[in-house]
């Protein structure tokens, strides 16, 4: 292991001129001093270690990763946001395409109540095009290993192999492997087991959304590109359907099929604990489980299992994902975790590392950074908030295409309007624009609370009706109802009046949608603040 | 401050805050049909002209403001009142505390 002074020289002298001058004056030889020292080198802490030395390259970076082996970890499928922070933020647009599987958006199939149904009998949401905005289906293992080996040639001081212990936020202080830290910024981006989160008692449970998961990596899973039925296959026109995040949905749970390369599928299974049987979480147990279900168990037919892992407890809140007077953040699972069905883990990493290098580039060129922070930390726990509303309490309509073909186009709707948009514009970065997203959050998250209200009282009106598995078979839809027409406007210099009518006619749409479900179809179109007064 | 000072502030809060453009803020134009601005887009116009008018707005009157030349007036007579001790208007509201979950 090199020390950071032998292998950054030019950055030593920069870390001498911000430190006070007694700090680590007593056992020089063993004291590292860094701008910022990152725990945790996987996805999101290496990807903010690579951010800084691409953004604030006069900053000193420390990356302590305890494992010497890079393996398999779940959170492969990224979306829109993420991927376009990859492209523009980490420039990594070469590599992405070079080394992992680029995706094919969401794909959504729907069985019968027996859950027999042929694949390809399948009722089904997915695009019959490559998207026309990038994703990806990453490799973790590979792309950990790779942004480790990226970081550490790029002057990042890496530490394999290394746990930081005795941290203490107060003093800014860590150690590792014997030798004591003092960082400027310290950032946890160690996973669920949060060094920092436990030391804050950051870490919020979330007792009204009872999801568990289990997961592993399979070879031998078939391709679903090589369907023999031709009419199927042509349905979906220009797209090959295996690199989608191809998700089976029932009533409660779902199950995912994501490829990773190399002949490599990761299997899910995600759903209310009561899915959970006993021995579900083994190889035999899992497969057996999924088995049950006649189009997967037709895709799993020479699967073998490669590793096997579960959560209990998907979702998790944070008090703060970052504090600027203290100048510590949490990325990642660290901080806080939602839910898998829409993939948003590396999204909220995304906006995580661009919010804490934009800190780290103010404070170091002498900016009090709290107030800021205080900005950040609210538009992460405004975007938390509503993204658990996507899925709170509405797992039970995951079962039916009816339903879910209104809620996929209508939840997409907004996501590109209300939250692509924005990023891909840099907005997220003006505080004036976040004040603004702030102050209009209640209405936002009262809105989404009355869509959910009403996508359960379809729910619960089709089930009365014994239609919930009505148009399971059979039927196909692209998944793109509420973006036709204005997908070309995303990311460009819109107007505040224009996304607001957008937003209108999504609102709208999943209204419409669900009162014909509901036989309430009233022919009404609403304006944005009739919905708020409706909610 | 003068009608027309008052008209050129109000007009730079309504193009700055909700990209309008600045011919459409006339004095007959209607703030929420012609301007399309909606309930909290008030809450936010009404925080931003307490920085004018020096008082926190009565709710009841600043609701009754449906024209652009109304809003006006309304600042007229909020200025005409005289400003309020800083205990009396309070703080403007911090959106952030809307969704900030850390106690500290």
């Amino acid at each position: 292991m090199v020390p950071l002074r032998a292998r950054c020289g030019a950055r030593a002298r920069v870390v001498g001129r911000r430190w006070p001058a007694d700090v680590g004056r007593s056992n020089f030889a063993t004291v590292i001093r860094v701008d910022v020292a990152i725990l945790g080198g996987g996805l999101a802490g290496n990807l903010l270690a690579r951010q800084l030395r691409r953004e604030v390259p006069d900053a000193s970076v420390l990356v302590v990763e305890k494992s010497k082996e890079r393996r398999w970890k779940v959170g492969e499928s990224t979306v829109e946001i993420a991927a376009h922070y990859l492209l523009s933020k980490q420039g990594l647009s070469t590599y992405l395409y070079d080394r992992h599987l680029p995706k094919n958006g969401l794909r959504f199939f729907f069985d019968t109540e027996a859950r027999d149904a042929a694949l390809t009998a399948m009722s089904e949401v997915g695009t019959d095009r490559p998207p026309p905005t990038p994703s990806f289906q990453l490799d973790r293992a590979r792309f950990e290993a790779d942004l480790l080996e990226m970081n550490a040639a790029d002057g990042v001081d890496v530490r394999i192999g290394a746990a930081a212990t005795k941290l203490d936020l107060e003093a800014r202080t860590f150690e590792v492997d014997g030798q004591t830290v003092h960082a400027r910024w310290i950032v946890d981006g160690t996973g669920r087991a949060s060094l920092l989160a436990r030391e804050r008692d950051l870490r919020l449970a979330i007792d009204d959304h009872r999801m568990a998961a289990v997961w592993g990596r399979f070879t031998g899973v078939k391709d679903f590109d090589q369907i023999d039925d031709h009419a199927w296959r042509a349905r979906s026109r220009f797209v090959a359907r295996n690199l989608s995040t191809n998700h089976f949905c029932y009533p409660g749970y779902w199950i995912w099929f994501i490829p990773l390369g190399n002949g490599v599928t990761s299997l899910g299974l995600v759903g209310d604990k009561d899915v959970f049987r006993r021995g579900i979480r083994t190889n035999e147990g899992f497969l057996s489980f999924l088995r049950e279900h006649g189009a997967v168990a037709s895709m799993i037919g020479g699967a073998e299992p490669l590793d096997l892992e579960g959560y209990t407890q998907l979702a998790y809140a944070t008090k703060r994902f970052f504090h600027g007077g203290e100048r510590w953040a949490l990325l990642g699972d660290a901080a806080a975790f939602t839910d898998p069905f829409y993939s948003p883990g590396s999204d909220f990493i995304a906006l995580e590392c661009d919010y804490t290098t934009d800190l780290v580039r103010r404070d170091l060129a002498g900016e009090d950074v709290a107030d800021r922070a205080r900005t950040y930390d609210a538009f992460m726990q405004f975007r938390f908030d509503a993204t658990m509303l996507l899925y709170k309490d509405l797992y039970p309509c995951f079962g039916s295409y009816d339903l879910m073909r209104v809620k996929l186009n209508f939840d997409l709707g907004c996501y590109y309007n209300l939250w692509l948009d924005p990023i891909v514009r840099g907005q997220h970065l003006d505080e004036g624009f976040l004040f603004k997203q702030l102050t209009r959050g209640p209405e936002t998250m009262e809105a989404l609370t009355w869509f959910g209200d009403l996508f359960r009282r379809t729910t619960a009106h089709l089930r009365r009706r014994g239609a919930y598995h009505q148009h399971n078979l059979g039927q196909y839809n692209l998944g793109v109802d509420c973006l036709r027409g204005w997908l070309d406007e995303v990311g460009t210099a819109r107007k505040r009046r224009q996304i607001q009518r957008r937003t209108e006619e999504v609102f709208n749409y999943g209204r419409r949608e669900c009162l014909a479900l509901l036989g309430e179809d009233d022919g009404k179109t609403l304006r944005l603040d009739q919905f708020a007064a409706a909610s | 401050m003068t009608r027309d000072e008052i008209l050129a502030r109000i007009t730079e809060i309504l193009v700055d805050s909700f990209e309008l453009e600045p011919d459409e803020v006339t004095p007959e134009a209607t703030l929420y049909e012609e301007l399309d601005l909606d309930s909290i887009d008030a809450i936010d116009i009404f925080v931003q002209l307490r920085e004018i008018t020096g008082r926190r707005p009565d709710p009841e009157e600043a609701r009754e403001v449906r024209t652009v030349d109304e809003l006006v007036k309304f600042v007229e007579a909020e200025i005409a009142k005289g400003p309020q001790s800083p205990d009396e208007m309070g703080a403007a509201p911090d959106p952030r505390e809307l969704f900030g979950k850390d106690d500290d």
